[in-house]
């Protein structure tokens, strides 16, 4: 039961991250955040459950 | 399973981030992987450590839980003070966040799992948790959607300690509010002598490190929630089922760009896949101990779920987001949702027990 459900579940996860990679926006590299975030200088700009709005 | 063909996988996967993602993706990738073997592996629950607590007065999994906020705490305000670049998890003071609060440390107890909880537990394909995280993403986007109409019903501004307590003041108030708290428990305990458990101290302070790893990285505390409601949100945007444009929180500039681009540039998103990896690759070794449900229970179970996951955007965090990263990064949102949410729980655990979980 737990293997079956486990490759259900994993089918489904990489069958959206594959959908949702070949329908988003393309990733443009030039415009890629600094690997480490401290002493960059930018914020960060990604969603997080405690923000009302960005 | 095989650990090597898996660790092959993950392996892979974190290359195909570094390569066509990017360098913080991946570095967030491994974090998450951390972070999902910790909990599985200490299986770090924060709803059973809370049970335990209430129901046979053992505070080993709250102490657990007081040891990483306690380290957390002390490892983030520095560094939120000094690099004005980092962003703290700043949620407001409102009637939304007291009732999602509280109604998450209800539904927490039913579903068996908090939000960290069930994303762990699904790694390990365990059947409810597995069955939860699609309807807790799907409470989660619909919280979203109606969090404006929620806030409306009063809210003040976040409020940060560290504008008004300073850094040392911040830390020197959270130390005396979380070592208050431990010395309580230790009083009422049924056994003080033990207290202190090797597997909840040790998972608290490698989760407590692993999320002070990933403020440094991202810029922004650990989360979960957030991704879980964007990837609803993607599925339902591409069903044509919701449009983001007409929606008051999904309109917002920065949640749009979000929506347009790939999951695997999200913050919160690529650290709930690291977990899901982190917590299957513990699961490779431990063979099936789950137990049967009837139909009812897995009816409540995935109600639940999905109220977990509704809540959790009204509480501005699970207990990641809103405890563990609101406390930790000096938000007092933090502080009102751990009372707010063991209220809750103390609700959660009768109805657990008249369902017969």
């Amino acid at each position: 039961m737990t293997r079956l459900l486990q490759t259900i579940f994993w089918s489904a996860l990489i069958a959206f991250i594959i959908w949702d990679w070949q329908t988003s926006a393309p990733i443009n590299p030039y415009l890629e955040a600094p690997a480490i975030a401290l002493g960059s200088g930018q914020k960060s700009v990604g969603g997080h459950c405690s923000n009302t709005a960005r | 399973m095989k650990r090597l063909p898996l660790g092959l996988a993950l392996l892979a996967f974190f290359i195909f981030l570094l390569w066509s993602v990017s360098v913080r993706q991946s570095i967030l990738y491994l974090i998450g992987i951390g972070m999902g073997a910790t909990l599985a592996g200490a299986r770090f629950g924060f709803t059973t450590g809370w049970r335990q607590l209430a129901e046979g007065r053992d505070p080993r999994g709250a102490i657990g839980q007081i040891v990483l906020l306690l380290v957390a705490t002390t490892l983030s305000i520095p560094l939120l003070a000094h690099y004005p670049e980092l962003t703290a998890a700043l949620g407001p003071p409102s009637f939304s966040l007291l009732i999602g609060a509280f109604v998450f440390g209800m539904s927490m107890q039913i579903a068996d799992g908090c939000g960290s909880g069930s994303l762990y537990k699904a790694g390990m394909g365990i059947p409810l948790n597995v069955g939860i995280l699609p309807l807790f993403a799907i409470g989660s986007f619909l919280g979203s959607v109606h969090l404006d109409q929620w806030l409306s019903l009063g809210q003040i501004a976040p409020v940060n300690l560290l504008d008004t307590l300073g850094s040392a003041g911040t830390v020197i108030f959270s130390w005396i509010a979380l070592i208050g708290t431990g010395i309580g428990l230790w009083l009422w305990a049924k056994k003080p002598a033990m207290v202190f458990d090797r597997r909840w101290v040790i998972g608290g302070i490698v989760l407590a490190l692993l999320a002070t790893l990933n403020l440094i990285v991202a810029g922004q505390p650990w989360g979960v929630v957030y991704g879980f409601g964007l990837w609803a949100a993607k599925v339902a945007q591409g069903a044509g089922l919701f449009d983001p444009t007409s929606n008051p929180f999904w309109s917002q500039a920065g949640n749009l760009d979000i929506l347009r681009q790939s999951v695997l540039l999200d913050v919160t998103s690529i650290t709930n896949i690291g977990i899901l990896s982190g917590a299957l690759w513990i699961a490779a070794k431990q063979t099936d101990s789950s137990k049967a449900l009837t139909s009812q229970q897995w009816l409540i179970g995935l109600l639940a779920g999905f109220i977990m996951g509704y809540s959790s955007r009204l509480a501005f965090g699970c207990n990641i987001g809103g405890m563990v990263s609101g406390i930790s990064t000096g938000s007092l949102h933090g502080w009102i949702w751990v009372p707010m949410a063991f209220a809750g729980t103390l609700i959660g655990i009768r109805l657990r027990a008249r369902y017969g979980f």
